[in-house]
């Protein structure tokens, strides 16, 4: 049996880091932002394919990318997707592009991506951002399929929650995340009885940036992709885990 | 009759009027606080997806040179704030991950944060620092967020003023009105149906008939 050492936190970032340097099964996570720039060292590998959502006059549509290029119009989905794969080896990231272009911030486009998603059957979906309240009905049914599903929904807490914390971010099928500065990325802390439910690393995070080379940033965009390195390293270790399970084995990692 | 200014133009709000000077106050405000070299309001021109800035503070020179110029949309830590709703921080971008020599000039940290009404946006302010070595952090983010919240609602509130005035107070503006508003609303519920219950739409078009039809009398 592991003896559990006196500094319970140094030990949980311990278990968490042996984790990521062990042999996984790769697990494929879900990047629903403004793309990633795929040909970054960081992603060197490690983005397996590219989508993007086209709103047309008659049906949103998922629309495969011919190549896998610098597909960031932002930097946003480059900096989030550079801490998965840092954090988890054995992550393998497909982009699902739904900012940027004629998908300028448009729920619409965030609900096609989640779907397509979904459909895929990617074990972890990774969400650095939040749709308006109007849209909270549709995203609770495909947080609800995708719960049923075995697929982890980590989503952010919105930055500025005046109206609400953040959709899908608010729903128990998902896993939510807020921003915190710790020490060491290796970190979480839990937070009962709120809607929020986990913390993580999300203030002067080092990150890859979009066109090369790498810059810092804060939020809770960049705190949410610790997360779903975490639920990545733990799917990767014990595949047959469910979500609630995940969320019960979080908490016992939290501080 | 003066010239618009893209406060008037998109906002609604005309020069020396009252909320004309709370927008600049909170953007003054946002930029001591945050210890910021400069600070800007930037409003949506929704046409042509392009961000005017309308007043910037810190600098004359950058005021008069920036009044009135447009960045595109979909690009930079603007743009972002813009497209996600939340409020950004950019710092430089450097070669390697040691974060020694930085890549390209540029500011050393900008903050911008949207400003909406009713989940709509309609501007981003800004906050710029260029001292080096200067970082916004997520007590600056959180405090711009608030002076932006606070810039959405002087916005909204003369809007609602405007509306139950005269309207023809209301100048120039690309501002959606109520009925543009509501109209937008119908449209997108419709599109959202069409696209997560497609098997629903004949029910909605007999449902949207006969509203046509007992409202035929009134409509004329």
């Amino acid at each position: 049996m592991t003896k559990v050492p006196t500094n319970l936190n140094n030990w949980i970032s311990r278990r968490l880091e042996e984790l990521a340097e062990r042999q996984l099964d790769p697990v494929e996570v879900a990047v629903l932002d403004s793309g990633i720039d795929a040909t970054h060292p960081d992603m060197s590998g490690r983005v397996t394919a590219a989508y993007h959502v086209e709103l047309s006059e008659d049906e949103p549509r998922i629309v495969q990318s011919g190549r896998l290029g610098n597909a960031d119009l932002f930097g946003h989905g480059t900096a989030v997707t550079s801490i998965i794969t840092r954090l988890a080896p054995n992550s393998r990231i497909v982009d699902i592009r739904v900012l940027g272009d004629d998908a300028f911030g448009s729920a619409t486009a965030l609900l096609t991506g989640l779907q397509y998603a979904i459909e895929r059957k990617s074990r972890v979906i990774n969400l650095s951002l939040a749709a308006k309240a109007e849209y909270a009905p549709h995203l609770w049914k495909l947080s609800e399929t995708a719960y049923r599903q075995n697929q982890i929904i980590v989503a952010a807490k919105r930055n500025m929650p005046l109206t609400d914390q953040g959709y899908p971010a608010e729903f128990s099928s998902c896993i939510s995340v807020d921003r915190e500065k710790f020490p060491i990325p290796y970190r979480l802390r839990f937070r009962p009885g709120q809607t929020i439910e986990y913390s993580a690393h999300g203030e002067d995070v080092v990150v890859a940036a979009a066109g090369g080379g790498y810059t810092t940033k804060t939020g809770t965009s960049f705190a949410t992709p610790t997360v779903s390195a975490f639920c990545a390293l733990l799917v990767g270790a014990h595949p047959d885990l469910r979500p609630f399970e995940i969320k019960t084995i979080l908490k016992a990692f939290s501080e | 009759m003066a010239e618009p200014t893209p406060l008037s133009r998109y906002l609604a709000i005309l020069p020396q009027t009252p909320e004309e000077r709370i927008l600049r106050l909170l953007v003054q405000l946002g930029m001591d606080i945050t210890h910021a070299d400069e600070g800007s309001l930037l409003v949506l021109d929704q046409p042509s997806r392009e961000l005017v800035f309308a007043m910037t503070i810190g600098s004359r020179e950058s005021d008069g040179t920036l009044t009135g110029q447009r960045i595109p949309l979909g690009k930079g830590i603007t743009g972002l704030a813009a497209a996600t709703g939340e409020v950004q921080i950019g710092a430089p971008t450097f070669k390697d991950i040691r974060q020694r020599e930085t890549l390209g000039d540029g500011p050393s940290a900008v903050l911008a944060a949207p400003m909406l009404v009713d989940d709509t946006l309609i501007g981003v302010i800004t906050a710029v620092s260029f001292q080096p070595d200067f970082r916004f952090g997520a007590r600056e983010a959180d405090l711009y967020a608030g002076f932006a919240a606070i810039a959405g609602l002087v916005v909204q509130q003369r809007w609602r003023l405007n509306l139950q005035g005269d309207s023809s107070e209301r100048p120039d503006s690309n501002a959606p009105t109520e009925k543009e508003r509501l109209e937008r609303s119908i449209l997108e519920s419709i599109h959202r149906i069409f696209r997560m219950k497609p098997e629903r739409l004949s029910e909605v078009a007999r449902l949207l008939e006969t509203v046509e039809k007992l409202a035929g009398s009134t409509l004329g």
